[in-house]
């Protein structure tokens, strides 16, 4: 036990301790906050506050109200200045006074038309401001209430019949949940087996596995290192969610109408948490059983290449499992060992599922993280001394 | 010259025979076609492949219920009584829900003019696979609201018909055509997919020979430069090859299926695209694989490598952010300075080029800057393949590569 804590401590120590660590784990969040500040500009940057003018032929228009501006808004509502004249507005957008000309025909009403005139491409926002202007003056006069269903629509409240879970345009933003969570699962298994995988073939690489073995029993020194390795990637996921968490209460305080609420529930955290700890303990004994099997880092790399494969291929049908969370792909995919981590949490947002089949793939998860085990400390213990040769697969199921 | 041909030779055999070059050649547009050939089919509520069948069955649809509290549904649109059925009180539904005619319904409360809020009860929940359906509800809501006013109904549900008329000459993207309008956004990703493929060819190939320590042995007998020119010019020449080919393969299956899609005969790619694309295709890639020899060149391992070429890549990803204002404004100011800022240029030209007439002495600085960024990248990192640096092992960090760029050791 001692021996094991030691090689635990060497191996998590040794990759949590360094810049490097720490500088990834903060470039993530970093990135994040890049992306959305690049993507804030760049939709500023498309945007132009010119007001725009417009002829109304049809006389449907005649006293129109503008739009409401919120001086506070990131993009405020385009302003529309009525002429008379089309020369008038010709010259005012060769000067660029206003950014577009729109010229309402006589026969709008039956046929819509209406002509557009600019530059060039005009601000990003006109055209679909000058439709909300045409359909607020037109449903002038009407009941504010019809007028609010007709511009604003209405919201889909979506209920299971026993009632117990629902969803609304407020919590929808919990259906990304299961996706974060599964990319955050990979990444993790990413570091971790990278790590593993390195730590395996290293003490080969370098021939200090002869002494080392004097001292410790392979399944000691295999146990220590799948520990340790596992708890680098944990670290970081666990660094991750935390700062998740509080930018998003964070964001729930700035603006209370989101809410996360109502499906993480404490039952679907405890599901996420039963996928993922047997699945990455499953991965990692593989790659440690994969390490063990090659002699040289590369060869290991492109080894492991195949079993990062299938973890990924939830993420590309992704489309499918969500819009059929019960149809034949999504059932094979949650049952299927390696697909299921990150296949099981999003269905489970999205449909029943029955409690048996819960339980069946869980327990499934866990059988093969033993099987996995079992099967990367005998490989370990056979190719251990070997160098220049591959453990074959004859060898590694056959009698040692 | 000889022995830059001598190296360019070898390299380009090299990485072309390698099987995972043919591999990936012949792989990345057969996958393509079959992943968009499945999702394609898949995509809709009644899949049509085979495949699409067996991946996700269609489901019996039944129809849905719909009980009205409020009293705003006063008539059903015509043709859909059958989809949308009406029923007096919660409880009914409910009925008609346990015997199989419907799977799901729509409660509308009493207040629903005011709070604007349905409440749509599923057997399976499944919140997005239900969405799609509601869309007959909303309709037939609206169709209820101005149900005095049909011409007005119709105006609201489509505010314009608009016609679009730009007095300027520059020629703008016509944002009808969902494939013109697509045109920026995929040269723009194939731009930074080909340049970062083929420099990382590059760097593979200098760190594998630096591990090996061919490199010290390489440096006996021939100049850096000319063991740089000649590895560059190879791998630009593998990239161009692989670029061309699936260029070749795209355009083919676009004429194959011009038939079915009438959208695509619009679709024209201008010679002078081509000319343009191929030049900021050599001149960035040769900016960036002299980068990322230089990153070679320092670091100990492949691995290390890989870390430090992400801070390389930073501005070539740069453009991408900015895509949407590229295609929207391909003049505007911030076109303009990425086009000729030489990291930033070949992506952004591009983007630029394909939606718009770019004026030709921007087109003329931007071929300048770029070619004169490539050519003294290309001196400065030959200068790095010194053996004090390639021997010692020292572990890569920003200020070494900066340093040795300006020629300090």
């Amino acid at each position: 036990m001692n021996n094991i804590w030691l090689v635990f401590k060497h191996e998590y120590s040794r990759h949590v301790l360094r810049k490097r660590f720490i500088i990834a784990v903060l470039s993530v969040p970093l990135m994040a906050l890049v992306i959305i500040a690049a993507s804030f500009l760049a939709a500023r940057s498309g945007y132009d506050g010119r007001p725009a003018g417009y002829i109304d032929r049809s006389g449907l228009f005649a006293n129109a109200q503008q739009l409401p501006v919120e001086e506070d808004a990131f993009m405020p509502a385009i302003q529309f200045r009525a002429y008379t004249d089309e020369s008038a507005a010709q010259a005012d957008l060769e000067k660029k006074v206003i950014q577009a000309l729109f010229v309402i025909a006589p026969d709008y009403m039956h046929t819509g038309k209406v002509q557009m005139i600019a530059l060039d491409s005009p601000g990003s926002q006109v055209q679909s401001d000058f439709q909300d202007f045409l359909v607020a003056n037109l449903l002038a006069g009407k009941d504010p209430a019809v007028v609010k269903r007709l511009t604003e629509g209405s919201t889909l409240k979506i209920k299971n019949i026993e009632g117990n879970r629902e969803m609304s345009d407020n919590n929808f933003l919990a259906i990304l949940v299961p996706i974060i969570a599964g990319v955050l699962f990979m990444v993790a298994i990413n570091t971790s087996g990278g790590y593993l995988l390195q730590a395996v073939v290293e003490e080969k690489e370098n021939r200090t596995m002869e002494i080392m073995v004097t001292s410790i029993s392979p399944s000691q020194l295999m146990a220590g290192k799948i520990l340790g390795n596992l708890s680098v990637g944990l670290t970081q996921v666990v660094i991750w969610v935390l700062g998740g968490v509080a930018a998003i209460n964070l964001l729930m305080r700035a603006n209370p109408e989101l809410n996360m609420g109502g499906l993480i529930t404490p039952s679907y955290f405890w599901l996420m948490i039963g996928t993922f700890i047997p699945s990455f303990i499953m991965v990692a004994a593989l790659m440690a059983a994969i390490g063990a099997t090659v002699t040289e880092t590369r060869e290991a790399q492109q080894v492991s290449g195949l079993f990062t494969l299938p973890i990924f291929l939830p993420l590309w049908f992704i489309s499918v499992i969500m819009s059929h969370p019960n149809g034949a792909l999504a059932k094979v995919l949650s049952f299927f060992p390696l697909t299921a981590p990150i296949t099981l949490p999003m269905r489970a947002v999205l449909t029943d599922i029955p409690a048996w089949e819960i339980i069946a793939t869980i327990s499934l998860l866990i059988l093969t993280a033993v099987v996995a085990i079992w099967f990367a400390s005998r490989a370990f213990r056979l190719g251990m001394l070997r160098y220049g040769k591959r453990l074959s697969w004859k060898e590694l199921f056959g009698r040692a | 010259m000889e022995k830059m041909l001598l190296v360019l030779k070898n390299e380009f055999r090299v990485v072309v025979l390698r099987k995972s070059f043919f591999l990936t050649l012949i792989l990345v547009p057969l996958i393509g076609t079959v992943i968009f050939g499945i999702f394609g089919s898949i995509g809709g509520t009644d899949p049509t492949s085979a495949i699409g069948r067996i991946i996700s069955s269609p489901e019996e649809v039944k129809p849905e219920g719909l009980v009205d509290q409020s009293g705003l549904i006063q008539s059903m649109l015509e043709g859909m009584e059958a989809d949308l059925i009406q029923f007096p009180d919660e409880a009914a539904a409910n009925q008609a829900l346990q015997a199989g005619q419907i799977d799901s319904y729509y409660i509308l409360p009493p207040d629903f003019l005011q709070s604007g809020e349905i409440t749509y009860l599923r057997t399976d929940f499944n919140p997005l696979g239900g969405m799609d359906r509601s869309g007959n509800l909303f309709a037939v809501i609206r169709h209820n609201l101005l149900i005095d006013d049909p011409q007005l109904l119709e105006r609201v549900n489509q505010p314009y018909n608009l016609e679009v008329t730009y007095t300027s000459q520059q020629p703008v993207r016509d944002s009808g055509s969902f494939l013109s309008f697509m045109v920026p956004y995929i040269v723009t990703m194939l731009f930074y997919m080909v340049i970062l493929t083929s420099a990382s060819m590059m760097l593979n190939s200098i760190t594998t020979e630096k591990e090996n320590r061919v490199m010290e042995v390489l440096m006996t007998s021939i100049t850096p430069t000319q063991m740089l020119g000649g590895k560059i010019i190879a791998l630009g020449l593998a990239g161009l090859l692989q670029t061309t080919v699936w260029m070749g393969y795209s355009y083919l299956v676009m004429m194959l299926s011009r038939s079915s899609v009438p959208e695509l005969a619009t679709f024209i790619i201008t010679p002078s695209l081509l000319v343009w694309g191929m030049v900021f295709f050599l001149l960035g890639y040769a900016v960036y694989a002299a980068l990322m020899s230089g990153v070679g060149a320092l670091v100990p391992n492949l691995r290390e490598a890989s870390q430090a070429t992400t801070i390389v890549i930073i501005p070539l990803v740069i453009p991408l952010f900015f895509i949407n204002t590229l295609a929207e404004k391909p003049n505007g100011i911030i076109s303009l300075v990425l086009s000729l800022f030489p990291l930033t240029s070949p992506i952004t030209m591009m983007a630029r080029l394909s939606t718009a007439i770019v004026p030709w002495w921007q087109l003329a600085i931007s071929v300048a800057l770029l070619a004169a960024t490539a050519f003294f990248l290309i001196r400065a990192v030959a200068g790095m393949f010194r053996a004090q640096r390639l021997l010692s092992g020292q572990t890569f960090n920003l200020k070494l590569f900066f340093n040795a760029l300006r020629g300090k050791a």
